[in-house]
């Protein structure tokens, strides 16, 4: 997440717990968005049975693996420009 | 008088007239007022023609209209015909431990154009029933000739090593080997079903079936290329040691893709320590290349491969020991495609009919999604005043059956040595001769051979072996469906198992 520059000192135990927990956040908030948003487009409102079918099927698989197609490259452009400005301005993502 | 002189020039005219309308008094006074019909049915008269100009403007364009709408409206009602039939599919239940059925299409760039009509003649044709059963798909395109072979023989020889050849050059573990290795583990199971293959054009067809006995004919490691020359110098003749068991043809294959095999070709006359002392100069020069070459080929493997095995060495090849007892189905789709100012006229008149297309089409793709299939026909020849002698001889060069197939049209089989080269096989496989009339339809710069070129899969004729045209299978929509979809088209069904909303 944050790339360290060789002058900082190593985080501590705490800053590492605290870094941990805000992952855990990050990932189960994309987990949670990824299921609102592609339960809405996959998944029409009026279904007679539990099981998935397989348009359904399909439909999640596609939406799952676009999300993340999505995810990586904004966060490669995200990271791109950070990096062109933090060697700017000296600080970090 | 003088009031009478003047009017006397224009008094005759009005006189003329007055007469002429004295003398038809009975129809001066309706022709003043409009059509007697009309007026009689108490409507406003006062509507008159358009000029004659207009009329043959408004006729010819509307008649076009009425056509380029009528075919659009019955061409949607075809696919949603076809989609129909299939739909009910989507509905059926699948465990969330189990993957799709996922087909494979291959589209290849038609000879003179680019990618772009192959995908659009998908996305129109094939596409939406497709999507219809809730089928999943993975894509093999080529944009030059040889690409989709290249790409269907590397895929059949990574599945021969998954399942257990070995070697010498393992493909490197990927991320499609990774994948399948997690879902190994998380217990998600593959389809166990027949998936398929849909097969785009003629041109896409004769690069399949090559590809496909490449893969599974061919030896798992490259040949090994005589040294390659520089693309830069003019060619010059390898003096390397034969080749192991594959082509002849790999020394003039090589030339023609010799920026991309040099990495490749360099790296195999290095390790086998050829005599390379009237080449020690070039791989010096050459190194120079492979290493600039090299680093984009670590990122992207080149395009086009030389084949692994030549057809002519189909038949001495063994079968190797994973050999499946049948190949998956294979659907070939028409893919009419013709360019040219002169054949404008076939251009409109397909333009105007491709409701015919569509239905055509719409059955190959329902009978790939229903996974009907059948073994290909095998026609014996029967004539024997044909080119290619009976089951009898064995060692006769003619150009065996693949001239004689039912196929009669195409002209580009020009020479090929492949054809002459192959053993006579007793067989006329409908393989050959399916989709044979698109071939006329090939922009002529596909039948141009340039100079030093590789092997033309396009331009050759099909050799097949036959241990691999017996394990293959047709799609081939049943009967029933077929009257069940002349039923949704009249009106008379719907979607199975939908509710009727009554």
């Amino acid at each position: 997440m944050s790339f360290l520059f060789g002058g900082r000192p190593q985080p501590s135990s705490a800053e590492k717990i605290a870094a941990a927990e805000t992952e855990v956040e990050m990932v189960s908030d994309m987990f949670n968005r990824l299921v609102q948003s592609c339960t809405k487009k996959c998944i029409p409102t009026d279904y007679r049975e539990g099981d998935l079918n397989k348009g359904e099927s399909v439909c999640l698989d596609r939406c799952v693996s676009k999300f993340f197609e999505v995810n990586v490259k904004v966060s490669e452009k995200m990271q791109g420009e950070a990096a062109g400005r933090a060697g700017g301005m000296g600080m970090g993502m | 008088m003088a009031e009478s002189q003047p009017p006397n020039a224009p008094a005759p005219p009005p006189a003329g007239d007055a007469g002429q309308a004295a003398g038809s008094a009975a129809k001066a006074a309706p022709k003043a007022e409009g059509n007697p019909a009309l007026r009689a049915m108490g409507l406003p008269s006062r509507f008159k023609l358009p000029s004659r100009n207009w009329m043959i403007f408004l006729t010819l364009s509307s008649t076009f209209a009425g056509f380029l709408i009528y075919d659009r409206y019955e061409k949607k009602k075809i696919q949603k015909k076809w989609c129909t039939l299939v739909s009910h599919i989507a509905d059926e239940s699948l465990p969330t431990s189990t993957m799709p059925r996922k087909l494979t299409v291959f589209l290849s760039a038609p000879p003179g154009d680019g990618l772009r009509p192959a995908r659009d003649h998908f996305n129109e044709y094939v596409k939406p029933i497709l999507v219809a059963a809730a089928m999943d798909w993975d894509v093999i395109e080529g944009r030059r000739e040889g690409e989709v072979r290249t790409k269907l023989a590397e895929k059949v020889r990574r599945l021969r090593q998954i399942r257990g050849e070995v070697a010498e050059n393992p493909t490197e573990p990927d991320s499609e080997l990774l994948v399948q290795a997690t879902r190994q583990t998380t217990g998600i199971q593959e389809w166990d079903g027949v998936k398929g293959d849909l097969v785009l054009g003629r041109h896409t067809w004769k690069e399949y079936l090559r590809g496909l006995q490449e893969g599974w004919l061919g030896p798992l490691d490259a040949p090994v290329v005589p040294t390659a020359e520089t693309a830069s110098s003019s060619p010059t003749p390898a003096d390397s040691p034969a080749t192991d068991d594959a082509s002849p043809t790999a020394a003039p294959t090589s030339t023609s893709e010799s920026e991309s095999t040099t990495p490749t070709a360099n790296d195999d006359a290095n390790k086998s320590e050829a005599p390379l002392e009237p080449q020690q100069e070039q791989p010096q020069q050459q190194d120079q290349q492979p290493e600039d070459a090299a680093s984009k080929s670590k990122t992207k493997p080149p395009a086009v491969l030389t084949p692994y095995i030549s057809p002519s060495s189909y038949a001495s090849a063994p079968l190797p020991p994973s050999f499946p007892a049948e190949l998956d189905p294979s659907g070939p789709i028409p893919f009419p495609h013709i360019l040219g100012i002169l054949n404008t006229p076939t251009r409109v008149y397909r333009f105007l009919t491709r409701r015919h297309l569509a239905d055509q089409i719409g059955r190959e793709t329902a009978a790939v999604v229903f996974a009907a299939s059948r073994a290909y026909k095998e026609d014996v020849p029967t004539s024997p005043s044909s080119e290619s002698s009976g089951p009898s001889s064995s060692s006769s060069e003619t150009s065996a059956s693949s001239d004689n197939s039912p196929s009669a049209s195409s002209p580009a089989t020009s020479t090929d040595a492949y054809a002459t080269a192959t053993t006579s096989s007793p067989y006329t496989w409908e393989q050959k001769s399916l989709l044979a009339h698109e071939e006329k339809e090939w922009h002529k710069s596909a039948h141009k051979r340039a100079e030093n070129e590789g092997e033309r899969p396009w331009l050759e004729s099909i050799v097949l072996d036959d241990r691999i045209a017996t394990r293959m299978r047709r799609f081939e929509l049943e009967q029933d469906q077929e009257q069940r979809a002349n039923r949704i088209a009249e009106g008379k069904e719907g979607v199975l198992g939908a509710e009727v909303s009554d």
